[in-house]
């Protein structure tokens, strides 16, 4: 009898268990744009518009970026992958299988999808042929985070199937399906996390369905060879021992990103990170060798120091391993005033958080640290994490960012109040975690310049608690907080408390009226970027916001997506008050008109970004002609067709 | 648990496919007015018609059916009525396919996909009737609400046991769900969906759902819908689909009968218009049958 290929099994997403950003509300009733979209058969392909059965996220472009004022020092380590992933959607499916391929449907802006990693937990003293079934609970909550992990016996790590190190330019405007050639892993797997990098898109990327085709049996190197002429550039037989290959212009010592050649780089092996602590296995032996330490002796150790901070971040922990020399240099303290763990949150565990309290032990001088996802999976405890900040001495921290990182609790939160007394930014945002009495802790903070509580559970004490301790407050993000019950007060207590607020976000904040948008105004008078979205109880007919162009003359962001409200008078004001804006969005609304627009062209020789989608008067003819006559302006029109 | 049922399902536009302008004039036409007052409508519009929408949608055991009949009167406004029926009906079925709602509570899923649009970016404006209809398959039960004159009929051995009820504010203008565009908030008749007739029944193998817009009850009378009906032989997919055609065609046929005195016209005479013929409209018709295994 011939012997038949493996079985393929063919899966859509069935559950989320958790995602960073989306751009529908958080009631779960609602699933107007919600990242649950993402599950079950395709609704909307090969249909391409902007349709709300589709999952999407809650930014894209550069616009939001742009707007950041970068006051905190960015590591500026090369990054193992040039983009910076933004968001992420972790699906599950029914069941657990070696993965083959995963395809989403792209149907709006393709182009997102930058990375894809497999959850896998396995246990010990058992091999890839003998894996056992995961048995957890199948009954998935279709309408938000479901599906306990339960780590019992077994390991739980990341495997990544498949990264494309160049975001996708310029693709054409057409609904596609996606499916990658992945890397074979050893393990089955039912949690997959689709990572998202947005900032080269025209408009919101758009996703419809997520497909998962794998086998129930290991096949190891299977017979039934995948479809050729795909992504042929991106066959991956084996993680390669060589990681990555340096620059090889002699000329030139700096390292450049764009000199690398990302082409054989793969996965990087989790080992790599263990080594983070680790002594030189090369004993130094001076019969061996002419110079202690190697030929890197000869050199100043400024220069060798300097050499050192452009090695990327996995490259510099191995490099502890060489010599006593390199090892010395891999624990200076001023190698690590900024550490940026984001692009390796997969790899980031106990041993990782370990070897940096190694490093910060003795004049340790570190005032950045983004740790965004770490811990995601469960793959490190929020014990492990609460320990860290204990123990590790972070006295000259100011930015710390573990947005959307699930071992943040609320004893975490306190011990982070406790020792981080000099922090001036911090973001916690999509940590869902912290329950809102737990975040009232944040008002111990007291120098606090930026704060991002997005789609966190704080509420209006909470809040509240936090303006009045914080009052040189400049940027605060209480998107989608959907525990903050009076948004007026809120506003109220800034006006009051935080006159040096510049940069809001309150994307769909339902009880925010002109009572407290007046009350602001009035009293605020550095404000440059808000972002009022989907604030449905803001009324134009108050005069909120034409008393906002009146009163804001350094303006230079004003998001009232989905108003409805905005009307000629508005866009009049603006032009004539506001001469700095740079970014206006009025999607939605029926009532302003093309000339108005033009005079804000005009007056605004500033203008980057117009999003005037589903507005009543903006025909695809008028906004061609707009996009003419001001070809720096960025002008969205976006289409359900 | 009945584990199979058959639909049929069939909208018929009454315009756009069969008779052309020309045959209209002179018949006068009384629009659904958001505010209820009379005016007689350009009848050269194509676009007169065109405005009742309807899904089919499948949750476990709980089949779900929606009619919804756009308030044609917002042309008057410069606003498309089909769009606020198609959208609603849209997103009922979005919620039923995604398990969102309680089979008997169908007021509630009303209410949701009503909410729902609301969070759709396209300013949407209008208003409609809708009906939903959930079939528990587990229970055998049927769960109904109605907001409006649209409606549906329980057939069981050829007399109608359940039936909906018109409800309306006056003459001609039905209950409606409505999103007032926002200059206009404050003017517009705007009812809840809580406001909807809500009924549940224990059903029969056998039993006949007819499920539709005005634009049937409107023009044939429960007697000629059950003689139709009573010709439906075996509940295959082919049967039904022809009693479905057959209905909608008599219904239209009549519509456009000048001399028919019509259950509108019948109404029309008892709100003191005096008025013969039929009523030209969409017609849009959901039949099911519950069968055995």
């Amino acid at each position: 009898m011939k012997q038949n290929g493996p079985k393929y099994i063919k899966q859509y997403a069935v559950g989320i268990i958790d995602y960073s950003s989306q751009y529908g509300g958080e009631n779960r009733r609602s699933f107007s744009y919600s990242v649950s979209n993402i599950m079950g058969e395709p609704q909307i392909f090969p249909k391409y518009g902007d349709f709300t059965q589709a999952a999407v996220m809650r930014t894209y472009g550069p616009w939001w970026e742009k707007c950041e004022s970068p006051k905190y020092k960015k590591d500026n380590r090369p990054r193992l992958f040039p983009f910076a992933s933004q968001d992420y959607i972790d699906v599950v499916f029914d069941q657990a299988v070696y993965p083959w391929s995963i395809a989403i449907y792209e149907t709006y802006n393709p182009g997102s999808l930058v990375r894809i990693l497999a959850l896998c937990q396995h246990f010990p003293n058992q091999t890839a042929k003998s894996d056992r079934n995961n048995n957890v609970a199948t009954d998935p909550d279709i309408l938000g985070k479901a599906i306990p992990l339960p780590l019992i016996d077994g390991f739980t790590h990341w495997e990544v199937l498949w990264d494309n190190p160049h975001p996708q330019h310029n693709l054409p405007t057409a609904a596609r399906m996606f499916a990658p050639i992945l890397r074979e892993i050893k393990h089955r797997s039912r949690i997959i996390r689709l990572e998202f990098c947005h900032s080269h898109l025209e408009y919101y990327a758009e996703l419809d369905a997520v497909e998962l085709t794998g086998t129930l049996e290991y096949s190891g190197s299977s017979p039934v060879d995948p479809p050729s002429g795909s992504m042929s550039a991106m066959k991956l037989d084996k993680p390669s021992t060589s990681i990555i290959t340096p620059s090889s212009s002699s000329e030139d010592l700096a390292f450049s990103e764009s000199k690398i050649d990302y082409s054989l780089s793969s996965a990087v092996d989790p080992e790599d990170f263990s080594c983070l602590n680790s002594d030189p296995t090369d004993e130094d032996n001076p019969e061996h060798a002419p110079y202690p330490g190697g030929a890197f002796s000869q050199l100043p150790a400024e220069l060798l120091s300097k050499i050192f901070s452009y090695l990327s971040f996995p490259d510099f922990c191995r490099a502890a391993q060489v010599c006593t020399l390199f090892r010395s240099h891999s624990y200076d303290p001023a190698q690590f005033n900024c550490l940026n763990l984001h692009t390796y949150w997969h790899m980031v565990n106990e041993n990782t958080l370990a070897g940096i309290v190694d490093r910060c032990k003795h004049g340790c001088t570190i005032q950045t640290l983004n740790m965004r996802w770490v811990g995601g999976g469960d793959i490190m405890s929020s014990d492990q994490l609460h320990d860290f900040f204990r123990v590790c001495d972070l006295l000259t921290l100011t930015f710390l960012d573990v947005g959307s990182s699930p071992c943040i609790t609320d004893k975490v939160l306190k011990a982070m109040t406790d020792v981080l007394p000099h922090l001036n930014h911090l973001n916690i945002e999509s940590c869902d975690k912290p329950t809102s009495e737990g975040l009232r802790v944040l008002h111990k903070f007291s120098n606090l310049e930026t704060l991002n509580l997005y789609r966190t559970k704080v509420d209006d004490a909470g809040i509240i608690c936090v303006l009045r301790s914080n009052t040189q407050l400049e940027s605060l993000n209480l998107g989608s907080c959907q525990h903050i019950l009076d948004y007026d007060k809120v506003f109220m207590e800034m006006a009051a408390h935080c006159q040096q607020i510049r940069i809001i976000d309150v994307w769909r904040a339902r009880s925010l009226t002109s009572q407290g948008l007046n009350e602001l105004t009035t009293h605020c008078k550095h404000l440059e970027e808000l972002d009022f979205g989907w604030c449905g109880t803001l009324q134009s007919s108050t005069g909120c916001f034409t008393h906002l162009a009146k009163s804001c003359r350094n303006l230079h962001k004003l998001f009232l997506t989905a108003n409805r409200t905005v009307s000629d008078a508005e866009i009049r004001f603006l032009a004539e008050h506001c001469p700095k804006l740079r970014q206006l969005d009025i999607l939605g609304t029926r009532q302003v008109s093309v000339a108005a627009i033009e005079l804000l062209l005009l007056r605004c020789p500033d203008m980057q970004f117009l999003d005037l989608s589903f507005c009543f008067s903006f025909t695809v003819e008028v906004v061609n002609g707009l996009r003419t006559l001001y070809p720096h302006v960025s002008i969205k029109r976006s289409f359900q067709e | 648990m009945f584990s199979v049922m058959t639909y049929g399902r069939y909208a018929a536009r009454a315009v756009a496919n069969s008779l052309s302008p020309e045959h209209f004039n002179g018949i006068p036409i009384v629009p659904n007015n958001p505010r209820g007052i009379q005016s007689t409508v350009s009848l050269l519009d194509k676009r007169l018609y065109g405005d009742d929408a309807c899904f089919v949608a499948y949750y476990n055991a709980a089949d779900v059916l929606g009619v919804a009949d756009g308030v044609g009167g917002w042309r008057a406004y410069g606003i498309d009525p089909s769009q606020f029926s198609k959208k609603l009906m849209a997103a009922c079925e979005m919620m039923v396919k995604t398990g969102r709602f309680v089979p008997n509570q169908p007021a509630e899923l009303l209410a949701s996909g009503y909410n729902e649009l609301l969070q759709d970016k396209v300013p949407l404006a209008g208003s409609s009737t809708a009906c939903i209809v959930v079939l528990d398959r587990s229970k055998q039960t049927l769960h109904t609400a109605n907001l409006g004159d649209s409606g549906f009929m329980v057939v069981r051995k050829g007399e109608v046991v359940h039936r909906s009820s018109e409800q309306q504010h006056f003459f001609n203008t039905p209950f409606q769900l409505s999103v007032p565009p926002a200059e206009h908030r404050a003017e517009v008749l705007n009812d809840a969906a809580e406001d909807a007739d809500t009924a549940s029944f224990d059903l029969e193998l056998g039993d006949i759902i007819l499920t539709a817009t005005d634009g049937l009850f409107d023009n044939m009378p429960d007697h000629a819908i059950l003689k139709e009906l009573s010709t439906l032989k075996d509940s295959q997919y082919e049967s039904i689909k022809r009693t479905v055609w057959n209905l909608a065609e008599q219904a239209r046929d009549l519509s456009y009968d000048p001399d028919y005195f019509s259950p509108f016209a019948k109404q029309a005479r008892k709100n003191g218009y005096n008025v013969t013929g039929g009523k030209p409209d969409d017609i849009t018709i959901l039949l099911s049958i519950v069968t055995g295994d």
